[in-house]
């Protein structure tokens, strides 16, 4: 495992939520990056090499 | 090796029960063959015969020298199950983490299972026929909105991650105890639909389960997928 994925499904978006959709984008992006660096963290704390 | 393109071939793998342990892989139309070493203690003990083509081919010689290396440096017994149990996901989106997928999965999950969320982690073969189905019947521009991101880890937390019998549900304490959901997490803990939020960290992440918004719908050791629904917005469904 190299990598780590997130994903988002909605059933519709309302119209207007639609141009908030690149700003969810982004939002879910840095969610991930908050996921990769605890991620990254307890792993060092647990001392893997 | 060298293969045709877009031809087909059948191999034979074969574990062999000699002394040297070595794992035979022959295309019987080509009559070649590769030798692999100490890897037989890692297969089924009996020949089985595959039909693949050359991605499926691609993708056996990749995972090859993987596992030979892992059991090189430890017992193969126990890490029969598990090494396959980490690089065949059993889950909703066995096809691959795609945007595509996810949008298949929410789509069946929302037409069909809408009354029972637990529904999706039934046998692997009714999905497979219910994937099969809905893909048909589907309309590819009336799929639900998806994004998909993904991000390299180190090579440290992988080995991490994978020293766990489930990662995905490391994967998920991570998420929902991240200082980047942090802010999402106090706003959500206060509406009268939240779930337990406390104690997140110890959490299994048990099928049905709920945290906050969301409701566990399908696990395995690699993938874990929540719903969530709020009647406020009008019934708007999402899946993370």
């Amino acid at each position: 495992m190299r990598r780590v994925y997130q994903g988002n499904a909605l059933d519709r978006v309302p119209q207007w939520a639609v141009p908030l959709i690149p700003l969810h984008e982004r939002y879910a992006e840095y969610l991930l990056q908050g996921l990769v660096s605890e991620i990254e963290f307890a792993a060092l704390k647990s001392g893997a090499t | 090796m060298r293969l045709r393109s877009s031809s087909f071939f059948v191999f034979v793998i074969l574990a062999t029960s000699s002394p040297a342990h070595q794992l035979t892989i022959a295309a019987p139309c080509t009559g070649k063959q590769i030798v692999f070493p100490s890897l037989a203690l890692c297969l089924p003990t009996r020949p089985r015969l595959f039909c693949a083509n050359q991605t499926h081919l691609t993708y056996i010689v990749k995972m090859v020298p993987t596992i030979a290396s892992r059991c090189a440096t430890s017992p193969c017994q126990p890490i029969n199950a598990a090494i396959r149990r980490r690089y065949v996901s059993s889950g909703a989106l066995g096809g691959g983490f795609s945007k595509h997928n996810l949008a298949f999965f929410a789509a069946r999950h929302w037409t069909k299972h809408a009354d029972d969320p637990t529904a999706v982690s039934s046998s692997q073969q009714s999905e497979r026929r219910r994937r099969r189905r809905i893909q048909d019947e589907v309309d590819e521009d009336e799929l639900p909105y998806a994004d998909m991101f993904h991000q390299q880890i180190s090579p440290n937390a992988s080995k991490w991650l994978r020293s766990h019998p489930s990662p995905s549900v490391v994967l998920a304490r991570a998420f929902f105890s991240s200082d980047a959901f942090a802010p999402e997490r106090t706003i959500l803990s206060l509406g009268p639909n939240s779930g337990p939020s406390q104690a997140m960290s110890d959490s299994s992440f048990n099928i049905g389960e709920t945290h906050l918004l969301w409701t566990v719908t399908v696990k395995s050791p690699l993938e874990m997928i929540l719903t969530w629904e709020l009647e406020s917005l009008g019934r708007l469904k999402g899946a993370t």
